[in-house]
């Protein structure tokens, strides 16, 4: 091979490349012009729906949201045309980063919009409608060899899991009956929302909660952690434990009426107080203006009724029927508002 | 450059000439794409953090003992992120910086050329893995394996695991380099030695060592930059626990507990539920410039090194 | 050793004395030992994630038996026989690594193509770019003279584009028409045959080129009735036959050179493993029940561990790769042509290049979620590209690697003899036309091999796509350069926080060795590229 040949092929292997790479570079540019994709003009719902928010929320709007894409001999909803996708950001930071400057047409939560969150939308143009999807029992875990604190008042609890809650209590500390051992504590890292609530409900005040714990937002851990030592105590969100019962010990709370244990039924009627949230679902009312996000919307409120898929699937407790029905209509009427 | 003016060989150049300063324009533009990043991640990091440091103080962000975006009381201090990022960072480098000498050693001295084209591309792959799966390993993999040695208590959560799995993703970085800087000894150097009756081992560690020593010194500061560096490995598998020891029975226990590294600290305020105005969320900006200026000074230091202490051979 | 070959004295009686070999001995084995740890460390674990994900655990011994015997054995023959002649060896390296490039290439081109660009858009920009792109460049070869080819080319790689976009209508309906199958066989089984012909006529002198050509139509066509009986889609059996046709290539040109054992022992590796799987079914033997399987590849996310799939992450890393390959090469090689062949050594210039250089090492050690604050400050939020969508992952992963690459252009135009550049100069050539012609060709193999190890990095990175937003899940692949999109590893790192054992020890398994498999492609085409130029060039 001569060196002109050689030159030549180098100069044609350059420029093949620089075609090929021009041509790489218009066919993604390509893609942005129009929706792209292999459906041409095709029957049923199609766009695009951005959801964040909760992370305690985010299972049960996942499942939601596969089986309305999923396709219909597959058992789903069929709209295959929809593109959705879910964020897990926390319910604030949902609210501060996406939603209010309007980046995501839904936002979950796992506690009511703030007033301060809800004029903040507003001030961008979005109107946030406020549905109930679910109810959480959240859930105090102690292990199962752990036979003296199976009932918890919430005093007590706010002993355990309190500010002043340092690294030498005992056990013996909040009953003089229980066994003078160091408590080992597992609980929600301090940016989610359980830790949140954890901490508004039984300690009254957000951010008031011990040092003396393992933080982390794995709920596998935490079980773990409760499992490998007799004298732990832990909390999450009621699913884990639904979907794991042998694993640990679920404490019943006492609220003044006698101990209460989580269970569907309790948190359904109320009775297992105070540790019963609602979980919430914020659609933007001007994104509801187009179809298959108010579809979509009322899709997940037919859903939240649900037992197999909310509590089957996921572990919350659904909505009862005056319930899914009033969110219906809080819905339609959203939806007709803005139409 | 041949001079133009004086002679015109080609004829008329005018289209060129144009054409030429075009192509000049358009390469320097493309440098400055490099320092137009740097001003981009400086200014990224900077403007937060004048806005987090009018609202918590210098002194309470770099001397604070305490992190807790959101328990009262609310505190940013960094010293607990800086710690579990310099425990996992030594647990790497105890695994890294010995066994990455000793490869280079023999990768240099004593391997033949064949074993080397096999070694040295395995290396690479070493280097090249994703550090998530690292991380994935660190959690499913190496903890439990460990946990399962009697005596050794390990949660699920802990620096060791963290740190031996880094310092296994870091091992080629100071290979690498480190031979490099050990083939550049000129033969001469070890032959001398050999002359006066020097065996293969005296020669290695007497002669080709210290002859290199600026280029392994400069690896070794390069790795513990990468490690400083690294995100996802303690992200995965390291905890979210960011305490200050206070004592030295709690400093070797630490390895065994959960750690947050100033990394692991900017994704999980990334990821969390801080809205983004707040303090809470214009600290991941201040820990990142941290990082920023902690990881600049490390790899200025190592080319310091590396041009100063520089053998010419 | 001098110490010790002391030939003519009997040993232990001696003016030198015995020198004690062991400490040597046991440096050499602990150095060895070093050397190996990591690699050993890292083969356990991937042996352990390779054992989640085929689920080796459910198969019988009878299974093994039987892949031990079909599979292993040969291999490992193969192997053996392959140590004693490295040329075969080098042949089933080529072999192995073009069909598995070929192979990730098909889906890659089925990714692009048809899955977020659709026949239609495709066609559009084929018409209007690459056609006119491809017809000034042969125009360009036939007549050397044309100077005017570079700027026409700048133009219809810029201007196509726009025209592109405002024909879109008609073109997308003469697409309609044509339909899917035959727009990708005259957009790209066509421009491939010609290809080919070029390659076998000029460069690999294998024979008459138009057979080869009329060969590759002729697979590709004839195939479609036996590939609609399989289920699998006409348009994706053309644009995998385009992207094996390098590896039939390989094959054919190995085989002319006879050097058939490089090529049958990989093949008879494949064919046993095939038989494995054959014997085993009509044997009725359990075999593994593997997490990483089609289901998974093509399957959308979802809660429920068996039915979940990697298919949207694996889309939307693509896409944002092509686009990052793109910018970081042309900006890449722009600052490295700065650096080496522009940029003077004095005066304010001189400065701002030493401060260039300088700040490029350095960056090349900036920590990547550092960038992702970066992408998030300057590309997500203040160039108001979006939150997590193609376009800003893109541009921040391009930045992260562009330090990388630009230091591994820098490497190969300086391993360019300046000898050939002041031979360019003596012969009157400018600045531009020697690099054009002189430099980049010889430096474009070793930028490419940076570029690709580089870009395989660039698909492994989490952190900067954590802190751009990414979707933690998606359920269908990126549309648009603005949509958000899922990415491989951001997926795997979700799900790894599941607690179901069957993520744990399944599905994140199974994504852990689909990044795997893609990185070692990648690798090892990078490593193909660089050992067959480094041949060529000597």
């Amino acid at each position: 091979m001569s060196r002109g040949d050689g030159q030549t092929a180098e100069s044609a292997s350059r420029r093949k490349f620089l075609a090929a790479a021009g041509a790489a570079g218009a066919v993604a540019v390509a893609g942005c012009s129009e929706g792209g994709g292999s459906g041409s003009g095709g029957d049923g719902l199609s766009g695009s729906i951005s959801i964040t928010g909760s992370s305690t929320v985010f299972p049960l709007a996942t499942a939601v949201a596969e089986q309305f894409v999923t396709a219909e001999e597959e058992g789903g909803e069929g709209n295959t045309e929809v593109d959705i996708n879910v964020q897990s950001t926390g319910s604030g930071g949902g609210f501060e980063n996406f939603f209010c400057p309007g980046d995501s047409d839904i936002n979950n939560a796992s506690r009511p919009i703030k007033d301060a969150e809800r004029s903040s939308c507003e001030d961008n143009g979005v109107e946030p409608v406020e549905i109930k999807v679910a109810t959480d029992a959240l859930t105090i875990v102690v292990n199962n060899d752990n036979d003296w604190a199976t009932e918890l008042t919430v005093d007590q609890l706010q002993q355990i899991w309190g500010p002043d809650a340092g690294a030498d209590q005992t056990w013996a500390d909040i009953d003089s009956d229980w066994p003078d051992e160091g408590i080992e504590r597992y609980g929600a890292a301090e940016t989610s929302g359980t830790f949140d609530y954890l901490t508004e409900t039984i300690n009254g005040e957000g951010g008031a909660h011990t040092q003396d714990y393992e933080p982390t937002e794995n709920d596998r851990s935490i079980v773990q952690g409760v499992q490998g030592s007799q004298y732990a105590i832990g909390y999450f969100g009621f699913s884990y434990f639904y979907n794991n019962p042998d694993a640990v010990t679920a404490v019943a709370v006492d609220d003044g009426d006698g101990p209460v244990k989580p269970s569907l039924d309790t948190a359904a009627a109320g009775e297992y107080t105070p540790l019963s949230r609602p979980l919430f679902t914020y659609p933007n009312a001007n994104a509801l203006s187009e179809d298959h996000v108010a579809e979509f919307c009322q899709y997940f409120v037919e859903q939240s009724g649900v037992e197999d898929v909310v509590a089957g699937d996921v572990g919350y407790v659904p909505n009862n029927e005056d319930t899914v029905a009033e969110m219906q209509s809080r819905l339609d009427d959203a939806i007709e508002n803005v139409n | 450059m041949s001079e133009r003016d004086s002679v015109d060989l080609s004829g008329d150049r005018g289209a060129q000439d144009v054409r030429e300063s075009i192509y000049h324009a358009a390469f320097l533009a493309c440098a400055a794409v490099s320092v137009l990043t740097t001003l981009g991640i400086v200014a990224a990091l900077v403007v937060p953090t004048i806005q987090f440091v009018s609202e918590v103080s210098v002194s309470s962000f770099l001397l604070g003992t305490e992190f807790n975006p959101k328990i009262k009381p609310v505190s940013f201090g960094v010293l607990p992120l800086v710690f579990g990022t310099l425990l996992v960072t030594v647990g790497a480098a105890a695994v890294a910086l010995p066994v990455g000498l000793l490869t280079a050693i023999y990768l240099s001295e004593y391997a033949s050329s064949r074993r080397r084209a096999v070694l040295k591309p395995l290396l690479e792959v070493l280097a090249g893995v994703p550090t998530v799966v690292y991380g994935y390993f660190a959690l499913v993999y190496v903890t439990p394996l460990l946990s399962a040695i009697p005596g050794l208590e390990l949660g699920t959560f802990n620096a060791l695991s963290a740190s031996l799995v880094m310092g296994i993703m870091i091992i080629p970085m100071v290979s690498s380099i480190s031979e490099d800087s050990m083939s550049a000894v000129p033969d001469s150097l070890r032959n001398g030695a050999y002359g006066l009756g020097a065996t293969k081992y005296d020669v290695a560690t007497s002669v080709v060592v210290p002859a290199s020593i600026s280029g392994v010194a400069a690896s070794y500061i390069l790795a513990l930059s990468r490690a400083i560096g690294e995100t996802m490995i303690v992200v995965v598998a390291a905890g979210q626990n960011a305490r200050l020891p206070s004592s030295a029975p709690e400093l070797l226990g630490s390895f065994f507990q959960s750690t947050q590294t100033m990394t692991a600290a900017i994704v999980q305020l990334g990821l969390s539920d801080l809205a983004g105005g707040t303090t809470g969320y214009r600290a991941l900006f201040a820990i990142g410039l941290t990082l920023f200026v902690m990881t600049l000074v490390l790899n200025l230091i190592s080319d310091f090194v590396a041009q100063r202490y520089q053998e010419e051979y | 050793m001098a110490t010790d070959t002391d030939t003519g004295r009997a040993s232990g009686e001696s003016g030198f004395g015995r020198v004690s070999r062991l400490r040597g001995q046991l440096f050499e084995s602990l150095t060895l030992g070093a050397s190996v740890f990591g690699i050993v460390a890292l083969a356990v674990l991937l042996a352990y994630v390779f054992w989640d994900a085929f689920g080796l655990a459910a198969a019988e011994p009878g299974w093994y038996v039987v892949f031990a015997g079909l599979t292993l054995l040969p291999a490992v023959v193969f192997v053996w026989y392959a140590r004693r002649h490295p040329a075969v060896g080098e042949t089933s390296l080529e072999l192995v690594s073009t069909a598995l490039a070929g192979v990730l290439g098909g889906f890659g081109l089925v990714a692009v193509l048809e899955v977020i660009a659709g026949d239609e858009v495709w066609f559009t920009y084929f018409c209007t770019v690459v056609a006119p792109l491809a017809g000034l460049y042969v125009y360009g070869r036939l007549d050397r003279t044309a100077t005017w080819i570079g700027v026409g080319s700048l133009v219809a790689l810029v201007g196509g584009p726009i025209v592109g976009t405002l024909l879109l209508g008609p073109l997308t309906t003469v697409a309609a028409l044509l339909g899917a199958p035959l727009v990708y066989l005259l957009t790209v089984v066509v421009p491939a045959a010609g290809i080919v012909r070029y390659v076998v006529d000029d460069r690999l002198g294998l024979g008459n080129g138009n057979y080869a050509a009329a060969g590759l139509l002729a697979v590709a066509v004839l195939g479609v009735p036996l590939v609609d009986r399989t289920g699998v889609a006409r348009s994706v059996w053309l644009l995998f036959v385009t992207a094996l046709a390098p590896t039939a290539l390989v094959v054919w040109n190995n085989v002319a050179d006879s050097r058939w054992p490089g090529v049958v022992g990989p093949a008879g590796v494949a064919g046993g493993l095939a038989a494995t799987v054959v014997v085993t079914d009509l044997v009725g033997i359990t075999g593994p029940a593997p997490w990483f399987d089609w289901q998974y590849v093509t399957s959308d996310p979802s809660q429920t561990a068996a039915d979940a799939g990697l298919y949207p992450a694996i889309i939307g890393s693509v896409f944002v790769i092509v686009l990052v390959a793109v910018t970081t090469l042309v900006v890449a090689i722009g600052a490295a042509v700065y650096l080496e062949e522009y940029a003077p050594t004095s005066g304010v210039a001189g400065a701002f290049a030493r401060l260039v250089r300088i700040n490029i090492s350095n960056l090349a050690g900036v920590p990547s979620v550092v960038y992702g604050l970066l992408g998030l400050g300057v590309f997500a939020n203040l160039a108001n590209l979006g939150v997590g969508t193609v376009i800003t992952a893109a541009f921040t992963l391009s930045l992260l690697i562009l330090p990388i690459v630009i230091i591994s252009a820098r490497e190969a135009i300086q391993s360019v003899p300046d000898s050939l550049r002041q031979a360019s100069y003596g012969m009157g050539a400018t600045r531009w036309q020697t690099i054009r012609r002189v430099v980049l060709p010889q430096a474009l193999p070793g930028t490419l091999t940076g570029t690709i190890l580089a870009l395989g990095r660039a698909i492994g990175e989490t952190a900067p796509l954590i802190m751009i937003g990414v979707a933690t899940t998606a359920f269908s692949p990126p549309s648009g350069l603005f949509s958000r999109t899922s990415a491989m590893p951001m997926q795997v790192f979700v799900w790894s926080s599941y607690p179901s054992e069957a993520f744990q020890h399944g599905v994140v398994a199974a994504g852990v060795v689909t990044l795997l498999i893609v990185l070692l492609t990648m690798n090892s085409i990078a490593i193909l590229v660089r050992n067959k130029f480094e041949r060529e060039t000597h």
